[in-house]
């Protein structure tokens, strides 16, 4: 699937966080990563590893302390809050481990939200809305129910539909079967290489999970904050 | 993002706590029902006050001194008066009306009362106000003093003698007017100047002169213009104020309407305070919204919401539930202020004034309380950073 144009360009980017007393808690070391167009890569590692913080910082939610970040060839670094929310409006969507929908919205409303902030969207909302719940395998019946009253492989279903509705490029995913037993997480993980293999979205998984490696293009381990790509992705 | 989703997810967020959000609309409620309450009553205040004065004002300028019959006749002479009224200084005197004492007020007139002091004859006639020879025992009564009179005996006054002063006199007519209307005691005896000369003062000279301009918006000019007439006559500076006064009934409305104006800036400002603790109230609640959905504001924020359009959708729930609760309050005002004037109806001073001034003052207030006590919420909700915002529990 991959056609080795580059999407993501990481180079020496580290992440440190600052405690109260001026103490530097480094997190990231001089991480280079190229994800590709069309990849699907699992970012694989322990707890505390630095995972989620590399994903946060590739998805514009966070920002690297030092290196370059080039998304789609555009200097991230310099991004101001409104440029950064942009990008992740239109080029970048999340899955979280812990779903998070909004338990006042219906499956619908859920997946309706990232179209609200589209400035520029021309296109049908509730075509792109009901495209999302199908490409999710999200039935019907499941569309105006509130969160509360689905079972958690559900909830991430929703969760990928939202992620999927504005059309990104890049999906990222944190643990998206840490929360669903193991029959669940199949499932999931079957949707999304669906969506990878069917539509070319490019996904970069996190997960401490290492039987997904057999499901992707690259594996990336990262340990104590420093990367090397691994060479064990069995597809 | 788009203003009807911006409108729509405010009150979706609003809906979703509606316990809480309608507490928070009582708090305006409350707050804009006081403000709105007191604005009423000092419009209503104000109206009453203007209309008095309006009606107790005599002609355009008031001069005031030892003002003589030549004094009279050359400030009627003037091209610029359309008319004049002298009022003689009369003391109070004993009245008796069939048999029964009454303590009326007794003015004397000369001039053209009709126009200057709007009246309307209820019974009887009335004799010459601009005759300076008639002396005739006869007087004209308000009926505020014919009330009186049939109330205590039973009979009407018209055409029947009354004693004023131990001189006998015949009431030839009832009028009513504004001016007379507030008067204390037994309402009013209108008696001849010529015959109160010698009978009820001994000056010939006028206390004071009521002045109807052909153009009252030239006051300032004519009272000037008069005023020095009449130094020049005693060799005074022109604008000397020993002998003379010229007051301008505009001044006196212009004074009353300052005080009604303090007096309705005070009431604004009590009502003020309980519209004040409502803002708090109402920031208190965005404040707890912002800290309970920060997790679904960093969602937001991943998904690409934009700090203006946290910030945005915050502060339009705070102003949905400020515009609601003016909104009410508003109308909690005009039911209570209809049924206020209903039940105060006799009482003449106290009036509830809702008009469209008090509704516009209202419903801005409510939307800037709205604005003011949601801005420092929705900046905290604005400046969250996602990632925090995620993690937070």
């Amino acid at each position: 699937m991959t056609n080795k144009t580059p999407i993501v360009e990481l180079v020496d980017i580290s992440k440190s966080f600052f405690l109260a007393g001026g103490t530097e808690v480094p997190i990231l070391h001089k991480v280079d990563l190229v994800v590709n167009e069309g990849d699907m890569m699992a970012i694989l590692g322990p707890s505390g590893s630095g995972k989620s913080t590399l994903m946060n910082i590739i998805g514009g939610l966070d920002i690297a302390t030092s290196g370059t970040y080039r998304f789609d060839g555009k200097l991230v670094n310099d991004m101001t809050s409104d440029e950064l929310a942009e990008l992740r409006s239109s080029d970048i969507s999340f899955i979280f481990q812990s779903f998070h929908l909004l338990p006042s919205k219906t499956v619908y409303q859920n997946v309706f939200l990232p179209l609200i902030y589209q400035r520029t969207f021309t296109g049908d909302y509730d075509e792109y809305v009901t495209h999302a719940l199908h490409r999710a395998s999200l039935d019907e019946s499941q569309w105006h129910k509130k969160p509360n009253q689905l079972s958690g492989g559900q909830r991430q279903r929703v969760a990928i539909a939202r992620a999927l509705v504005a059309r990104p490029r890049l999906l990222l995913a944190d643990e998206p079967t840490g929360n669903l037993d193991s029959h669940t997480g199949e499932n999931i993980i079957d949707s999304l290489t669906y969506l990878n293999e069917k539509y070319g979205t490019t996904i970069v998984m996190v997960t401490h999970d290492e039987s997904l490696t057999e499901v992707v293009h690259r594996v990336v381990n990262i340990k104590d904050g420093y990367v090397n790509e691994s060479t064990t992705a069995k597809k | 993002m788009k203003t009807r989703f911006l409108i729509q997810e405010s009150i979706q967020a609003l809906h979703s706590n509606l316990m809480r959000s309608m507490l928070t609309v009582i708090g305006i409620v409350v707050g804009i029902f006081s403000v709105t309450a007191m604005l009423a009553l000092g419009e209503g205040l104000s109206s009453n006050v203007l209309d008095r004065f309006s009606s107790f004002a005599s002609g355009d300028l008031s001069v005031s001194g030892d003002i003589t019959y030549a004094d009279y006749s050359w400030i009627v002479s003037q091209p610029y008066v359309t008319s004049a009224l002298g009022s003689l200084s009369v003391g109070s005197t004993d009245v008796v009306a069939f048999n029964t004492d009454f303590s009326p007020s007794i003015l004397s007139v000369l001039g053209d009362y009709a126009d200057i002091q709007k009246y309307s004859v209820d019974e009887g006639e009335v004799f010459d106000w601009t005759d300076p020879g008639f002396n005739d025992l006869k007087v004209v009564v308000s009926d505020g003093f014919a009330d009186a009179v049939a109330e205590d005996t039973g009979r009407s006054v018209v055409g029947k003698d009354i004693t004023i002063g131990g001189t006998l006199y015949t009431v030839i007519g009832v009028i009513s007017s504004n001016s007379m209307q507030y008067t204390r005691g037994d309402g009013v005896i209108m008696v001849p100047y010529a015959a109160a000369i010698g009978t009820f003062t001994n000056s010939k000279s006028f206390s004071s002169v009521a002045v109807l301009l052909q153009d009252s918006s030239y006051y300032e000019i004519a009272g000037q213009h008069i005023l020095a007439g009449l130094n020049a006559s005693r060799q005074l500076a022109a604008d000397s104020e020993d002998e003379f006064s010229v007051e301008t009934s505009q001044s006196f409305i212009e004074t009353a309407q300052e005080t009604t104006n303090m007096i309705s800036l005070f009431l604004g400002i009590v009502g003020s305070i309980a519209l004040f603790v409502g803002g708090i109230g109402t920031m208190n609640m965005m404040l707890t919204t912002v800290t309970e959905r920060t997790k679904e504001i960093g969602l937001r924020k991943a998904v690409g919401a934009r700090d203006r359009d946290v910030m945005l959708q915050i502060l339009i729930e705070s102003v949905v539930l400020t515009g609601i609760g003016g909104l009410v309050g508003i109308l909690l005002t005009i039911v209570g202020g209809q049924l206020a004037n209903t039940l105060l109806a006799d009482n003449e001073m106290i009036k509830v004034l809702i008009n469209a001034k008090v509704i516009m003052v209202a419903a801005f207030v409510s939307l800037i309380v709205g604005v003011v006590f949601g801005l420092y919420p929705a900046r905290n909700a604005a400046r969250l950073q996602p990632v925090d915002a995620l993690r937070s529990e």
